[in-house]
């Protein structure tokens, strides 16, 4: 074994005075959704649909489903702080303090040795982006969704909202109505992203919200991969993040979306994550969930061409006081269309995870393929877990399977490892990372490091 | 006295109750319109029972037959470890301290209140204690009447130690056009150390509706055999719930339910566990044709106080014709850590290899089907020897069989 981790090498508990330029009033209403459609400078249409999107937000009721959501309170947020003058390109321009977070979390780092890009949101404004050239050269588009509403506003009008509609559910909505930041991918037809394409997301204001938008293009026969983070520092009062992902993978084309998320634990994380895929297309989302006060997040796939198919690996790590209510939907809308998801979740000092699914297919599609996998972990005997599946299946021409397994760490496996003279918290280690291999090995190198840094993190003192 | 208290308490609940709709989770996929309780008058009577189908069994150690309005039509017999039939208020007068388990004072909807307020007919049946039964005791409950509708409140009781098996039938007539609705309620008090084989065959007309809420309770190392075959009605809505509540009681559990033309199955089942070291298994099983469509709700629920405990829950479906529909959801709501909990679903077509062999032997397509069909129903079919697999084979075909559509 390695030297034990020290919980000051990695966390997130910090932040660095608020030096926000601008920000909204807390609350809600049409002035806030002007003034933030003002400061971007936004075409009419943009702040038409930011409109009906906060009319649709009023209109929706909670969710009275999945987590309890009653702590919420929408007129004690802050919808958007720009946290510094200008977005620049270069990481030497960035702020002192937005640039000590960050090295903190480790990005520089990681972009110095090979990284594509790196687009980071600071608050509700990305700060620092960057392209490789030769990305650029081949008609890539990786910038924030502002900057390509104004330089690509035909691609994104096109695009925009036809997979999320406005009025989806109410967070959506809400997220339709005042979003800010993200990202905006566009990779052209047959083009080959061959490394990934990277955002870090970080709140560092209480009372704030965070309404990233991300629209990700993947025009005939090209493959992108995205990898996201996000953090958040511990504020004495709630934050809320509620994204919109929408991603479009035309024909032949392979999108994989990969997410870490370790949003401290008074964070309310509520995103609405959705893909198109069309005929021969495949879209994968690796997801990644720790941290967060509750979490309702079940990344989809549409499958609507032929052939299509879909993947949700999804990992949730609940602690105390957390609710993870996670998990992933497939949608067969075509003939031949298969499907994947896998979901790993480990609950601990009292903390509750859910997976949630849905796997469904149209009337009449032949040849459907899917599989549900479902694995829980219950570290002790405060913690719990569900799980609720559910299978519309409106054909005859379907195989569709599900399993979902919950149990605690063997006693026998901890017996053999200690009976080879680990200490119990090394072999409950040991364990954890042996059950989310599967997703670890899903990820980039440095991503695969942090995660298990983070497991390490949170099963630290867990035993004993 | 007490059974005016309980009745008055159950319809002034009933009143304050909406009919429940698809707002609520549980009956989100039901067809409720179906079972609109206005579309019936009440209740049946004796000048206007019909014929019901029966049931062969042929060797029943007693049978108890109950058709319409409180009409008992024989005495139950006296073999060794057959019931005494008594009524509700005599059976809370012998076990007081059962009162809260056979009249809970709560309802979970409109309908379970409904059936408390407006009872047709009730009965207590309390299986001696300690007495092994060597033939088959058959609870028979006809329904047969246009337009009417009725609601059986049954009780049971295994004592400690009994052991036997109890057969329950809802019955219909044959091609009956017989619209009618049946909402039923059965609690079931297994006592320790009892062994019960407990079948439930529900062969109604193909214009009932049924709406049955069934509650088995399984004290401290009672053993359960219980399988039902939910072949008639055309729209059911099937509540059981099983509460493990004494340490080592153990649970098998199955269903056979079939959707064939029009038919609307909504079979929902929950594995409670509240006690230490309880096991239950439950193997649920349906298939689909002719716009035919089934839900299936499952739950294992594992509460703080029960570790050790060990569940599986399966559910199978088959689609065997285009535009019928089966819906599948299991759940896990787990609360401790020391379990083994799992479930697994699947819902798929016949296997076409399979088909092919038979076809290529000679075996008509219908034919084949049939076959595949009834072999992926067969191990639910054996678990109870006492029933007659042959006549159940033929009403699963037969409900499923292809006909015009």
């Amino acid at each position: 074994m390695g030297k034990p981790l020290q919980k000051e090498d990695y966390k997130f508990g910090f932040n660095y005075p608020e030096r926000s330029v601008f920000k909204t009033e807390k609350g809600l209403n049409e002035e806030v959704v002007k003034q933030i459609s003002s400061h971007k400078n936004e075409p009419e249409w943009m702040l038409n649909f930011r409109l009906k999107s906060l009319e649709a937000f009023r209109r929706q009721p909670m969710p009275n489903w999945g987590a309890d959501l009653s702590g919420i309170d929408f007129e004690d947020i802050y919808y958007y702080i720009k946290p510094t003058e200008e977005m620049t390109r270069s990481w030497d321009d960035v702020p002192d303090d937005i640039k000590e977070t960050f090295d903190r979390i480790g990005i520089p780092e990681a972009e110095r040795k090979f990284l594509a890009g790196v687009g980071a949101q600071y608050d509700s404004e990305v700060v620092y982006h960057n392209l490789k050239k030769h990305l650029e050269d081949q008609g890539v588009i990786f910038c924030d969704p502002e900057t390509a509403v104004r330089e690509h506003g035909d691609i994104v009008r096109e695009h925009f909202g036809t997979v999320i509609p406005f009025g989806d559910n109410k967070f959506a909505s809400l997220n339709s109505a005042v979003w800010s930041g993200g990202s905006f991918v566009y990779v052209p037809k047959g083009v080959h992203v061959d490394i990934p394409l990277q955002a870090y997301f970080r709140i560092n204001s209480k009372n704030f919200g965070q309404f990233e938008r991300t629209l990700i293009i993947a025009e005939e026969g090209s493959f992108v991969h995205y990898i996201e983070g996000c953090t958040a520092p511990t504020f004495s009062s709630d934050s809320l993040h509620s994204a919109v992902v929408e991603i479009i993978a035309k024909k032949n084309a392979r999108v994989r979306y990969s997410t870490i998320q370790n949003w401290s634990s008074n964070v309310y994380n509520l995103v609405t994550k959705r893909a198109h895929a069309h005929e021969g297309a495949t879209v994968e989302w690796v997801d990644g969930n720790l941290g967060s006060k509750k979490t309702m997040k079940y990344p989809s796939v549409f499958l609507l061409g032929e052939r299509a198919h879909g993947e949700i690996l999804s990992i949730a790590f609940a602690g105390k006081g957390q609710e993870q209510d996670t998990g992933g939907k497939v949608i067969h809308g075509a003939d031949n269309t298969t499907s994947v998801i896998t979901s790993k979740s480990i609950s601990k000092d009292g903390g509750s995870s859910t997976y949630r699914g849905l796997v469904k297919t149209k009337p009449g599609v032949r040849n459907i393929r899917s599989s549900v996998v479902c694995d829980a972990l219950i570290l002790d005997g405060d913690s719990t877990s569900h799980t609720y599946p559910y299978m519309e299946i409106n054909t005859d021409d379907a195989s569709i399977e599900h399993e979902a397994r919950v149990s605690r760490i063997s006693e026998t496996q901890l017996f053999y490892l200690m009976s080879r003279g680990l200490s119990e918290e090394e072999a409950s280690m040991m364990i954890v990372n042996g059950f989310i291999d599967p997703l670890v090995k899903q990820l980039p190198m440095e991503y695969a490091v942090e995660l298990n840094r983070l497991i390490e993190l949170e099963m630290e003192g867990s035993v004993g | 006295m007490m059974m005016n208290t309980y009745t008055e308490a159950a319809t002034a609940v009933l009143n304050k109750m909406n009919w429940p709709d698809k707002k609520n989770e549980i009956w989100r996929r039901t067809p409720v319109g179906l079972l609109d309780p206005i579309n019936f008058k009440s209740p049946v009577t004796a000048e206007e029972l019909q014929t019901p189908v029966q049931i062969p069994i042929e060797e029943a150690g007693g049978m108890l037959i109950y058709s319409g309005s409180s009409l008992r039509v024989n005495e139950p017999g006296d073999a060794e470890g057959c019931p005494q039939v008594l009524s509700p208020e005599e059976g809370i007068e012998r076990y007081p301290d059962e009162k809260d388990f056979f009249f809970p004072g709560e309802w979970s909807d409109r309908f379970d209140a409904w059936n408390s307020s407006e009872t047709t007919h009730s009965l207590f049946l309390d299986f001696p204690k300690g007495k092994v039964m060597e033939k088959p005791f058959i609870l028979r409950m006809d329904s047969l009447s246009r337009d009417r509708f009725s609601a059986p409140r049954i009780f049971v009781r295994f004592g400690d130690g009994w052991q036997g098996r109890l057969i329950v039938v809802y019955s219909g007539s044959a091609e009956g056009q017989d619209k009618e609705l049946v909402n039923s309620s059965l609690r079931i008090w297994a006592g320790k150390n009892s062994h019960v084989s407990l079948a439930e065959v529900q062969t109604l007309g193909i214009e009932s509706r049924l709406v049955q809420n069934s509650l088995i309770l399984l004290n401290r190392d009672a053993y359960m055999n219980h399988s039902q075959f939910q072949i008639g009605a055309s729209a059911v809505k099937n509540n059981t719930v099983f509460h493990l509540m004494g340490e080592g009681a153990e649970l098998q559990a199955g269903s056979v339910y079939t959707s064939g033309k029009d038919q609307h199955k909504d079979i929902r089942l929950e594995q409670r566990h509240f006690a230490p070291q309880t096991t239950s298994r439950a193997l649920y099983k349906g298939a689909v044709s002719r716009r035919g469509r089934s839900v299936f709700q499952g739950m294992i629920q594992v509460e703080h106080e029960a570790p050790g405990t060990d569940a599986y829950l399966s559910n199978k479906n088959l689609v065997l014709t285009k535009g019928s529909r089966a819906d599948a959801i299991p759940g896990l709501k787990i609360l401790v850590d020391d379990v083994k909990c799992s479930h697994g679903s699947t819902t798929g077509k016949l296997d076409p290899s399979q088909l092919f062999y038979l076809m290529s032997r000679g075996i008509p397509k219908s034919e084949a089907v049939r076959i595949l069909t009834e072999g992926m129903f067969e191990e639910l079919i054996v678990r109870h020897s006492e029933l007659p697999a042959d006549w159940l084979r033929d009403r699963i075909a037969h409900s499923l069989e292809p006909g015009e559509n």
